[in-house]
């Protein structure tokens, strides 16, 4: 009986140690993961940070370079009904339909009457008799 | 279109704006792009934070109920 005793003592007091490595183990296996998840965590925000500063960097860059700054001086761009771009007053006549571009908006107009300067007089009739 | 492929789009179209003599309307359809492109990065960018801080929250779920068995 007292080598039962002893044994069962023994086991006792080896299942305890084997306890205590294991609650160890499992403690540091969690710090671990913590860790780990704390890294992953902190470069993901940084990466994102990074590219949250490239995009702000990226706009305030575009709108240096912004055209809207001409129109915003008074300039407009008027454009025909397929969309292109008038640049001289023989792509126009009485009646055809325009968009007026500003820099805050689009206005729909009308052309009422052309006054060809003499320069664009001579290059329509350049042009009509080569 | 990827968050790389809209900044490098971006950087491009800058570049353009910044070296190029464009007539008006050429730079005001690059800078409407250029918008078009910036707005995607973003749109990209804040997904991608939503998604962080949804994986963040899953993870404090998880080390919480470590903390609870503790």
């Amino acid at each position: 009986m007292p080598v039962q005793a002893e044994l069962r003592e023994r086991i006792r007091a080896s299942a305890a140690v084997l306890s205590a490595l294991t609650a160890r183990r499992v403690s540091e296996s969690w710090t671990a993961a913590t860790d780990a998840a704390r890294r992953i965590t902190q470069t993901s925000a940084r990466r994102l940070e990074r590219r949250r500063l490239a995009v702000e960097s990226a706009a305030a860059k575009l709108n240096a370079l912004s055209p809207l700054a001409t129109l915003e001086r008074g300039y407009a761009i008027v454009r025909a009904p397929d969309r292109q771009t008038v640049r001289s007053v023989t792509q126009v006549e009485r009646g055809t339909a325009v968009e007026v571009v500003f820099h805050d908006g689009v206005a729909s107009a009308t052309i009422e009457a052309t006054k060809p300067n003499e320069a664009a007089r001579d290059g329509r009739a350049a042009s009509a008799h080569p | 279109m990827s968050f790389e492929s809209s900044m490098e789009r971006l950087e491009a179209i800058a570049a353009r704006l910044e070296d190029e003599e464009l007539d008006l309307d050429a730079a005001l359809a690059l800078f409407e792009e250029g918008i078009a492109e910036l707005r995607a990065a973003s749109a990209i960018l804040s997904q991608a934070e939503t998604r962080l801080k949804q994986l963040n929250e899953a993870a404090d779920g998880v080390f919480r109920i470590d903390d609870l068995r503790a």
